[in-house]
């Protein structure tokens, strides 16, 4: 865990950000978009770029 | 060495981008031709693809031209819309935004799979399904959504269709450079 990606925790960090303000903007469509691409940023997290 | 090969795959990725989201707007613009997004972005992609992989197999990635062929419409009164559109308008008891959502993550689920060949030569399968879930994502949430529009080379292009077509292509660019 000592190479993780800083640019990947502040993405997933501002998504969720994101994430949470449309829902409780009650824009659900682009909340699940931003959370989507959360969970893109964090599986990201586990892989070893060759 | 090859700190600067990544960077200079990352400009040209960047460049890929930006003409993808110009692209993808111009195709989706009124009285402009869909060529510009049907066939520019994938024979870009397929170039860009074959700088990276040196494979001919990435001519597959040229199949996604079929992809964006089908037609997204959905039902309405001045339109009876595409066959897939109305396959999922009618599915979902004409619920129109869940109509919207399916029919065009069914189409970006067609893009992702015209990017497989990429992934079969890189052997870069988790980056190829963080990719495909993020292509469609945002074909599925943002491609119908109405946020404005802007005029450039004397057209009005959306800016949703600039925004979910660099994203497309951004996604697509990480799938080739990322093993």
């Amino acid at each position: 865990m000592n190479n993780i990606n800083p640019f990947l925790i502040i993405s997933i960090i501002l998504n969720l950000c994101a994430s949470g303000w449309y829902f409780y903007k009650s824009g659900v469509v682009l909340g699940l978009l931003f959370l989507g691409y959360a969970f893109c940023s964090l599986i990201s997290l586990f892989i070893k770029i060759h | 060495m090859a700190k600067v090969k990544i960077e200079i795959k990352g400009i040209f990725g960047f460049i890929v981008v930006v003409l993808g989201a110009v692209l993808g707007a111009l195709g989706g613009a009124e009285n402009s031709n869909k060529s510009f997004r049907r066939v520019l972005i994938p024979l870009i992609l397929t170039g860009f693809a074959y700088l990276n992989t040196q494979s001919i197999l990435v001519l597959t990635i040229m199949s996604m031209c079929g992809a964006l062929s089908i037609g997204y419409g959905i039902p309405d009164s001045t339109d009876e819309g595409s066959a897939l559109g109305r396959f999922w308008f009618n599915l979902f008891k004409k619920n129109e935004i869940l109509a919207n959502i399916f029919t065009r993550g069914t189409i970006g689920l067609l893009i992702g799979l015209s990017l497989i060949s990429v992934s079969i030569i890189n052997q870069s399968w988790l980056f190829y399904g963080i990719g495909c879930i993020g292509i469609i994502l945002t074909n599925s949430l943002i491609s119908w959504q109405n946020w404005g529009q802007y005029t450039l080379f004397n057209r009005k292009l959306n800016w949703s269709d600039t925004v979910n077509w660099g994203v497309i292509t951004f996604f697509g660019v990480l799938i080739i450079i990322l093993k």
